[in-house]
């Protein structure tokens, strides 16, 4: 049986003043992972990338054990996509993309497609164009769901939105994950929805995968503390991640095995651990 | 491909209406005056017009982004291009030869007239699906403009061609008519298929 759904080996893209990569980690089948990084950082070429959207320079991608670039048309039946924006075009009714969608997808299911447009409150006779940028994104995730995919990707989907539909559609991107042989990749800015929901974290920095870890893991292996700094130079310097300097010290982002005991820890947030690491590359290099 | 040739049509309803009412207002007009045989020649322009319409909306919604990260293929979404128009062209054959034949009772001018309404009607689409989908978001409307200049231009050429050829036509005899009229179908038949070719190669060599 497949223990990954996504993997990625050597996957590199070199634009101008760009690289991605190269990019080695796999999306274990079952679980949400949260595809994290700055704007920039090669979240949604990577995305792109898997989806066969664009041409990596180097490197492979297996979806389900199966090479996209050689199985991708029939594969496309077993991955739901959600992009920022929904990309059909605006003249076109609800309805009609139903129809567009019976006739694109082997596996759709029209019943559940109606279900899901009932239970949004989406207007089947609207046309695309009419709809806010919430009931857009809706209709995306109606799309995905509805032809028995087994993968789904996000690229920001939440992104815009307000609390409570942001709210709403992790609701039912956790039903959806009731099945263990669904998985969900999922990019987002914010990182708060990817608190509640993620199993996995990957975070990317610049091109490059800085971790994957799963994210109970991670905010146990990282802690926030706020030091002065004759505390902070008897420490191990490998146990510092990340810094912010004020007026009495240092707020620093250390992994909590390296750290002596006695030291008042507080559990980070994964914005936190995001933006020390980001940051305190920032401050390493300017101001120590 | 039946997803695609829908979604061509529901999205663009109301050019389809405007192609249908403009069509049906000619066809009046031209019955009117009885110069019917112009009918095959308004099929000619057709396709370029509903490709630049069709184009032009999924440019604005970037949908090759969604379609691409469905089972429908580039080589398929490259050939639902060409469908209108070889429909368009094979009306322009039909219509072609049942008005010449009935107007002149020649069977030769008739087939000729059909075959060059075919070819024509493929090659401007020919010329202008490759241009539209070599160029980007931003470019397109300018490469639509250019296409649809070229392809009018070229029906200057064209026109003397049918010139030509309807004179030619009083001079052959029926065998040599079939000849012609068959290695007018192979030669656009032959374009018709390099222009998918680089179609598909085009949109296989773009990232979305």
């Amino acid at each position: 049986m497949l223990s990954n759904a996504i993997e990625i080996k050597n996957l590199t893209k070199n634009y101008a003043g760009f690289s991605l990569g190269p990019l080695n980690f796999n999306v274990p089948m079952g679980c949400m992972v949260g595809y994290i990084g700055e704007n920039g950082s090669g979240k949604s070429t990577t995305l792109k990338a898997i989806l066969g959207l664009i041409h990596p320079d180097s490197g492979e991608i297996k979806i389900f054990g199966k090479n996209i670039k050689e199985h991708k048309p029939k594969l496309m039946n077993r991955i739901g996509v959600v992009f920022e924006d929904i990309n059909i075009p605006g003249e076109m009714k609800i309805k009609e993309v139903g129809k567009f969608c019976k006739l694109t997808f082997d596996t759709w299911e029209e019943d559940i497609f109606n279900q899901y447009i009932k239970r949004f409150k989406l207007p089947s006779e609207q046309n695309v164009k009419a709809l806010s940028r919430g009931m857009k994104m809706k209709l995306s995730l109606s799309i995905a769901l509805s032809h028995r995919a087994e993968l789904l990707i996000l690229d920001e989907a939440t992104s815009g939105l307000d609390p409570v539909v942001r709210d709403e559609i992790l609701d039912i991107l956790l039903d959806f994950l009731q099945d263990e042989t669904h998985t969900v990749l999922i990019s987002s800015h914010i990182l708060s929805d990817l608190e509640k929901a993620a199993d996995y974290i990957a975070f990317l920095h610049n091109g490059q995968i800085l971790f994957m870890e799963e994210k109970d893991m991670l905010v146990e292996r990282y802690a926030l503390c706020s030091l002065d700094y004759e505390t902070i130079n008897n420490l191990d310097s490998d146990a510092i991640v990340g810094r912010r300097k004020h007026a009495f010290g240092q707020d620093l982002l250390v992994i909590r095995d390296l750290m002596p005991a006695g030291i008042e820890l507080t559990k980070p947030s994964i914005e936190d651990i995001m933006v020390y690491i980001i940051k305190g590359e920032e401050n390493e290099s300017t101001n120590l | 491909m039946k997803a695609l040739i829908y979604k061509d049509f529901v999205s663009a309803k109301s050019t389809y209406l405007f192609v249908l009412v403009m069509m049906v207002a000619l066809l009046v007009y031209v019955t009117y005056h009885g110069v019917m045989v112009i009918i095959p020649f308004l099929f000619v322009f057709m396709p370029a017009i509903i490709n630049s319409v069709s184009f032009g909306n999924e440019v604005k919604s970037n949908f090759p982004k969604f379609v691409f990260a469905t089972p429908i293929s580039r080589k398929v979404y490259v050939a639902s291009k060409y469908v209108l128009t070889n429909l368009f062209a094979t009306l322009a054959l039909i219509s072609g030869i049942i008005l010449f034949y009935h107007e002149y009772k020649n069977w030769n001018l008739a087939l000729m007239v059909g075959a060059v309404s075919f070819a024509v009607t493929i090659i401007f689409s020919s010329i202008q699906i490759p241009f539209i989908l070599k160029f980007d978001e931003e470019k397109v409307g300018i490469a639509i403009v250019a296409t649809n200049f070229i392809i009018f231009a070229l029906s200057r050429i064209l026109g003397r061609l049918v010139i030509g050829l309807v004179s030619l036509v009083q001079t052959i005899n029926r065998f040599h008519a079939y000849l012609i009229a068959g290695v007018i179908f192979v030669i656009t038949i032959l374009i018709l298929t390099v222009s998918q070719n680089i179609g598909v190669a085009i949109v296989k060599a773009k990232e979305y």
